[in-house]
């Protein structure tokens, strides 16, 4: 389009960018109150002042060095792309730190307008931000937002819009002195740079051999690519200058590079851009909450009770709206089934769809109050005060911390998930730290095993439903890390890398918000169940109806049939047929009997079924842990997609069941169920826990890694999840648990 | 009569929905740079941001080591 302005946002984790973004777009991405939400770059359009705009929402970074993915796609993005005018978000509160990402702006030389978000944080904090004087001092437009609200949102795209529409501005780089041996060093590489035309098709060649000397991983490998001998020369000089600088100054050239940008940013806020009004030494009422919160000894009581609290509510408000929901399945079930005739499609509508995706449904209620839970926790900020405080504990383990938050996102709090959990390694810079994660954070309790845990608790251990899904939490935590550990000291051996974490103020989170928040991940498990789930459901269910029984034995049940009605007065038999409860005790006794010939029928036609030969086929060894060949087929089911064992589970405990005195539901009749019992379920729920990511989960490890990991991370996780449920089971069994 | 042909038209249907569906995440495995379409279509708040876009960067998968 030819009046289309494209416009980039970008600045630091937990400036803003996303909330701005969907400010201005009318989107609705996830805003989250931790750093890390946006870990790809992603478009929205929208119009001003008869203005057509492209705006691309580009990862936080703390700078533009390829230390970590997110840094490479904004950099990429911007020499790529070439927007017109990049809005960078600067968090006002935070100035002097957010400004080192502007700085980089600056030498790459984009137009650029800076969103001084936050101010009213600022204010709060007794930080006046001035800045027009700001503005004159950078040489660019500086204006005031709250992201939040909106305010100021028109003017700062009024003046981005001026910023693309002036070609002076176009690509102008800043020139930062960095001493006088950096200087001279860059000078000489400019014009090694310049002269032989070594990427500047893509850079700016000063910011080309800042990047040199920064030792950045990307822009060397490109220039090896691009032009080997020129790249070599650079190479050398910049090695030369960095052992002269190590042997006299004990210093690296990156540090010097950084001590300098800060140097220039302070020079910037002394010149009368930053005031306090405030003793700069009081205590923020975040940072008072987090002397508390965040203590060595304190903090991880308070965690681990919140996190305790957050499931105890959980269970005991779902509980009545669960049981109502289920009841109101069964109901419907059985007002299908009696109204429907007899046959393969009513098969399919009552076990298939409503026993099997509905069981599902039937969770929403308990997966809408973890979620409202789980969105207080992060839209007040309490979420990267757990990762901060896990962070200590990581690191003991092997693992970075960055790693949390993947973590947590993966269901570290049962109900992520584990594909953005996946993606959200990408923040780690370490290769090895990265796999680590990558291959544990299955292991947490995502949003998808959630209804088989509710369903497994609530049916055998419903006099403590909180403390067995928190006991279970603590232990994903524990085999996840302790798996981390394996990994890093054998297959994923090496030296841990440093880490600072930022911890955002603490928000007061709106109710708004929450509904959405809650709303947004509750409508997805819906649709989830209403599409996917459905359809995996259906396509089981015809599994385990075909090829369905011989001629030969369905001649022999109706063989049986008759022999039993043989014995009854013609009157009784009559009074038995096309009723559903029977009125004497003749005729009670004649439709029990047959009845469980029915039921013999159903359950050999159910052995017969394909996904039937399947599970019995696996009973020869999964009969260790204690799960018969139904339980077989529920687990894999769960291989597309872990609700699906809840699913399958209720359509086999329905195949059969064509005709009931009573609506049990799926927790019931597992109980009921002579197969199961304390010690079962509990190797059930740590296989279910433990054992293979789902498909999309191995996707996502396969694209971000190689198959080779992702089946290996199949591999493992089975066998280890087999074991450990073995192990349960046997020593339930002995115990007498089972 | 009529049950198996409208269930073998239902089965058939929920057949090629969810082929379909693992054809293309099987795709998006192999090209890093092609989207999942959010397809993780996750139960657990999978957030829409925090799912790959279309112009996904390919630097994802440049410094992992291989599996030994």
């Amino acid at each position: 389009m030819k009046d289309q302005i494209t416009m980039a946002l970008a600045g630091n984790p937990n400036a803003g960018k996303t909330t701005l973004f969907n400010q201005l777009t009318g989107a609705r991405q996830h805003v989250g109150n931790y750093p890390g939400i946006t870990v790809d770059h992603k478009e929205g359009r929208f119009s001003h002042t008869g203005r057509e705009i492209s705006l691309t929402d580009l990862p936080g970074t703390y700078s533009l060095t390829a230390y970590s993915v997110e840094e490479l796609v904004a950099r990429d993005y911007l020499v790529n792309a070439k927007p017109q005018v990049v809005i960078n978000i600067v968090d006002a509160s935070n100035l002097e730190r957010n400004l080192y990402l502007t700085c980089q702006f600056l030498e790459l030389g984009v137009p650029m307008v800076i969103a001084l978000n936050m101010i009213d944080v600022a204010k709060d904090r007794g930080i006046e931000v001035k800045a027009d004087r700001l503005a004159t001092l950078l040489g660019i437009p500086v204006v005031p937002i709250i992201a939040r609200t909106g305010l100021g949102k028109n003017r700062l795209i009024d003046e981005a819009i001026a910023v693309a529409s002036d070609s002076r501005r176009n690509w102008q780089p800043l020139d930062i002195s960095y001493g006088d041996d950096l200087d001279e060093t860059i000078m000489s590489l400019m014009t090694e740079i310049d002269q032989k035309g070594f990427l500047t098709d893509i850079y700016p060649s000063r910011f080309t051999a800042i990047k040199y000397l920064e030792n950045d991983d990307q822009i060397m490998a490109r220039g090896r690519t691009a032009k080997p001998a020129v790249a070599e020369t650079i190479e050398s000089l910049v090695s030369q200058v960095s052992g002269h600088l190590v042997k006299t100054m004990d210093v690296f050239p990156e540090a010097i590079i950084a001590d300098h940008r800060y140097g220039f940013i302070k020079s910037i806020i002394r010149q009368g851009v930053l005031t306090h009004k405030f003793d700069t030494d009081r205590l923020y009422a975040s940072d008072r909450i987090d002397k508390i919160v965040t203590n060595r000894l304190l903090g991880p009581i308070i965690m681990l009770t919140v996190l305790f609290g957050v499931y105890k509510l959980t269970f005991s408000w779902s509980e009545l709206p669960v049981s109502w929901l289920g009841s109101f399945i069964s109901w419907f079930g059985d007002v299908v089934s009696h109204n429907l005739p007899d046959g393969l499609f009513k098969s399919m509508i009552t076990s298939g769809i409503i026993h099997g995706a509905g069981g599902v449904l039937g969770f929403v209620p308990l997966i809408m109050f973890m979620f409202f839970g789980i969105a207080i926790l992060e839209d007040s900020g309490y979420l990267a005060r757990v990762a901060f405080m896990m962070d200590r504990i990581f690191r003991i383990f092997g693992l970075h911390g960055s790693s949390v938050m993947p973590f947590i996102i993966s269901g570290g709090i049962a109900g992520g998930c584990a594909v953005p959990g996946v993606l959200a390694t990408r923040t780690l810079r370490s290769p090895k730290e990265r796999l680590a994660t990558l291959l544990t954070v299955p292991f947490m309790n995502c949003g998808a095993k959630l209804p088989v845990l509710a369903l497994l608790i609530g049916a055998f251990f419903s006099e403590n439903k909180a403390r067995y899904m928190f006991f279970f939490t603590v232990l994903t935590w524990v085999v996840a890390l302790l798996s981390a550990k394996f990994f890093r000291s054998t297959v994923l051996r090496g030296e841990p890398t440093p880490f600072v974490m930022e911890l955002p103020p603490y928000r007061f989170p709106t109710l708004q918000g929450l509904l959405i928040h809650t709303w947004e991940r509750t409508w997805q498990y819906i649709k989830k169940a209403g599409s996917v789930i459905l359809g995996i459901s259906v396509l089981i269910w015809a599994m385990m109806t075909f090829p369905g029984l011989s001629p030969d034995r369905i001649a022999a049940f109706d063989q049986q049939r008759k022999a039993v009605k043989a014995g009854f007065p013609a009157d009784i038999i009559s009074e038995t047929e096309g009723k559903k409860t029977a009125g004497s005790e003749q005729a009670a006794r004649l439709a029990e009997q047959l009845s469980i010939i029915d039921g013999d029928q159903a359950e050999e036609a159910l052995r017969n079924s394909a996904a039937g030969r399947l599970g019995i086929a696996f009973e020869s060894v999964s009969r260790y842990a204690g799960f018969d060949w139904r339980t077989n087929i529920a687990l894999i089911g769960g291989f597309a997609a872990k609700e699906v064992i809840v699913s399958t589970l209720g359509t086999a405990y329905s195949m059969g069941k064509v005709d009931s005195k009573e609506s049990a539901s799926l927790g019931q009749r597992l109980r009921q169920d002579p197969h199961w019992n304390k010690g079962v379920a509990l190797a059930a729920l740590l296989f279910i826990m433990f054992y293979s990511p789902c498909f999309i989960t191995i996707i996502c490890i396969a694209r971000e890694a190689s198959w080779k990991w992702a089946f290996f991370s199949m591999v493992f996780n089975t066998v280890f999840a087999f074991v450990m449920a073995v192990g349960v089971y046997q020593i339930g069994r002995l115990s007498g648990l089972g | 009569m009529w049950d198996s042909i409208v269930v073998a038209g239902i089965v058939g249907i929920c057949a090629f929905f969810i082929g379909r569906k693992l054809y293309r995440q099987l795709k998006a495995a192999a090209n890093p740079a092609a989207s999942l379409e959010c397809g993780c279509g996750c139960s657990g708040g999978c957030s829409v941001s925090a799912c790959p876009d279309r112009k996904a960067a390919e630097g994802g998968k440049a410094n992992l080591p291989t599996a030994s």
